[in-house]
């Protein structure tokens, strides 16, 4: 096993030397003047002071140094200064993650205890109207944006009720109250989201389960069927979610993006739209790496959890 | 699927009477024992005809009003006998800008699919195929390309390289393909033991010829599921993309700059549920279209997903 993590994190390398190379190249193959969006803001057109950003930005040097400078700032926790706001890149993401973790892992939460027992009982009735209507609304969730759910809740809310989401996040400890009025929609919308696929997976699983042998000879030796569901098939019924969270890591990315963009959530995501429009490169590269490094790191936690749930898995 | 006849009717020989092509016989079979999924292929095909009205300037005679004709007096209204589905903040007709709208998405939708499939296959069946040093070092470059996080990638690349139809199909084809590629290469694993790429190798068939001739065709079936679930996606994708203000730049209408547009004012609904509603119900139909196809083309994966 430790060998097997070992290998693991080695194979990571390449993988992140290659998500860095790309995120850099495509900074530096931009059509825009870096230099120029800089200066764009003060209206300056002055080839001296040109030459000086440039040269403090360190853009004169080559590509190689450029890439080894960059890459070995992060290693070091240094991912750069913004150039809108000239604040620390890290600083700002080490405020930034915790609020996006914790939007990301609630919402997971909540799809994974959505799903179980409406994918349970749509295996349990398979091809009733309970488990049409279940598979019914779970390709539906798997076809409603994200982010329109998100507008209707603000906007019917304020519509019926008048009613419109904080606009300043404060921190659980500051104001419990205010935090999680903040927090509950995005949290929500979210996690509807990710139960869809979930849905079909504990179905499909459970109902696979129930075709094995050992089930049949429960069955057999007269468990009534409470036991046999929840002490025999959804033991290993359950395994292939954990999978399944693994492969949602980039919708989740992805939903927080836009939820914290609707919601005004300060998280990675809404910081990453920011960046983006003012064309903020220092801060969407180290955004894309962070992000990448985390979703491979999660992949390993969740092979390993995978091994230890189902002692036939062994990874050598 | 056994009792499908033999493939059509040899060049220059003519239809007999009541003679049916074999694909509507299939087309019949489907509709028949798969409601669902047809009712996804006739959404679509709308949503297509849609978008070519759109293309060859119909549009705005079907629908009345130009996608950016103002109407001040009329906006923010409620469907009307004038606007089926009513205005928006500007006094724009709903209908006419959801119509061309399916345009972009659609679009991209089938090109950025077109282009990772392609892709896919070009990767996955190689890979698989070859087997070996190759697919060792192709699978960790896939590695790096699905370690790649999706909206956050695109949104950069959008902003380097700009809001347009070309940077978008592309960004997206290319940033889909790791996954589906990884699919191609299972399906090909599971048909390079046949025997009858065994046969053809013995015949004396190239490596090329046998990939292009007999692995391809037996996984198209693979290929076609995931062409339909993926659009929905793509489509998903650039809705989000434009609702972030990273999708095609404005007058042009597309379904997510839409419902960006429609946050601005809260108090009316209808400029956010018609272009919300617009994609669910194509996303919705690519989805139950791409769910009635595995079942009848792959039984193995039935209720699976």
């Amino acid at each position: 096993m430790q060998a097997y993590i070992a290998r693991r994190l080695l194979l990571m390398i390449p993988s992140l030397i290659g998500v860095t190379v790309i995120v850099f190249l495509a900074a530096r193959l931009a059509p825009v003047s870096t230099v120029n969006v800089i200066l764009g803001e003060t209206g300056i057109r002055d080839e001296a002071i040109a030459a000086e950003v440039s040269e403090r930005l360190g853009l004169n040097s080559s590509l190689i140094t450029q890439y080894t400078n960059w890459v070995w700032g992060m290693i070091r926790g240094d991912f750069g200064e913004s150039w809108f706001t000239g604040t620390s890149v890290g600083g700002e993401l080490a405020r930034r993650l915790p609020v996006s973790l914790e939007l990301g892992a609630l919402a997971l939460l909540l799809s994974v205890v959505v799903a179980i027992p409406i994918g349970a009982l749509s295996a349990i009735r398979q091809d009733t109207w309970l488990d049409y209507a279940s598979r019914g609304s779970a390709i539906f969730l798997l076809s409603i944006p994200t982010f329109w759910i998100g507008i209707l809740v603000v906007g019917l809310g304020y519509y019926f009720f008048t009613w419109a989401p904080p606009a300043e996040y404060k921190s659980i400890i500051e104001d419990p109250s205010a935090h999680i009025r903040l927090m509950f929609w995005p949290v929500v919308v979210l996690g509807i989201n990710l139960a869809g696929t979930k849905m079909r997976l504990v179905r499909s699983s459970l109902l696979e389960v129930l075709r094995q042998d050992y089930v049949r000879t429960a069955r057999g030796k007269g468990l009534n069927e409470r036991t046999v569901i929840f002490q025999h098939a959804m033991r290993n019924a359950l395994i292939p979610v954990v999978t399944v969270i693994g492969l949602q890591l980039p919708l989740v990315v992805a939903g927080s993006v836009v939820l914290e963009s609707i919601f005004l959530v300060p998280g990675i995501g809404r910081y990453a739209v920011e960046a983006s429009t003012r064309y903020d490169f220092p801060v969407m590269q180290a955004i894309v790496v962070l992000v990448a490094f985390a979703i491979m790191i999660s992949n390993l936690v969740i092979d390993i959890s995978y091994a230890l749930l189902d002692p036939r898995i062994r990874y050598n | 699927m056994s009792e499908v006849p033999v493939s059509g009717l040899p060049l220059g020989v003519k239809a007999p009477a009541g003679w049916v092509p074999v694909w509507a016989t299939a087309v019949a079979r489907f509709a028949r024992h798969k409601p669902l999924g047809a009712l996804g292929g006739i959404v679509i095909a709308m949503m297509v005809v849609l978008a070519a009205l759109s293309y060859v300037g119909l549009a705005d005679h079907v629908t009345r009003y130009g996608y950016d004709e103002q109407v001040l007096e009329d906006r923010l209204q409620g469907p009307s006998r004038s606007h089926l589905l009513g205005t928006d903040h500007l006094g724009r007709d709903l209908l006419s800008r959801v119509v061309h709208g399916a345009r972009v998405s659609i679009t991209i939708g089938f090109l950025a699919v077109l282009l990772s499939e392609t892709l896919a296959v070009l990767v996955g069946v190689s890979s698989g195929f070859v087997r070996g040093r190759f697919d060792t070092v192709a699978q960790r470059l896939v590695d790096i390309w699905q370690a790649m996080p999706g909206l956050l990638m695109l949104i950069f690349l959008i902003a380097i390289f700009g809001q347009s139809p070309v940077v978008m199909i592309v960004a997206i084809g290319t940033l889909r393909a790791a996954s589906g590629s990884r699919l191609i290469r299972g399906a090909t694993l599971g048909v390079v033991n046949e025997q009858y790429i065994e046969a053809a190798r013995a015949m004396g068939a190239g490596h090329l010829r046998i990939m292009a001739r007999h692995v391809v065709p037996n996984i198209f079936h693979i290929v076609l599921i995931a062409i339909s679930i993926s659009i929905g996606g793509a489509i998903l994708v650039e809705s989000t993309l434009a609702f972030l203000g990273f999708g095609l730049p404005p007058p042009f209408p597309t379904w997510g700059r839409m419902l960006n547009d429609s946050r601005s004012h809260l108090a009316y609904p209808w400029p956010a549920i018609v272009p919300g509603m617009a994609i669910t119900l194509t996303v919705f139909a690519f989805n139950i279209l791409g769910d009635a196809l595995r079942d009848v083309l792959d039984p193995r994966l039935r209720g699976s997903r």
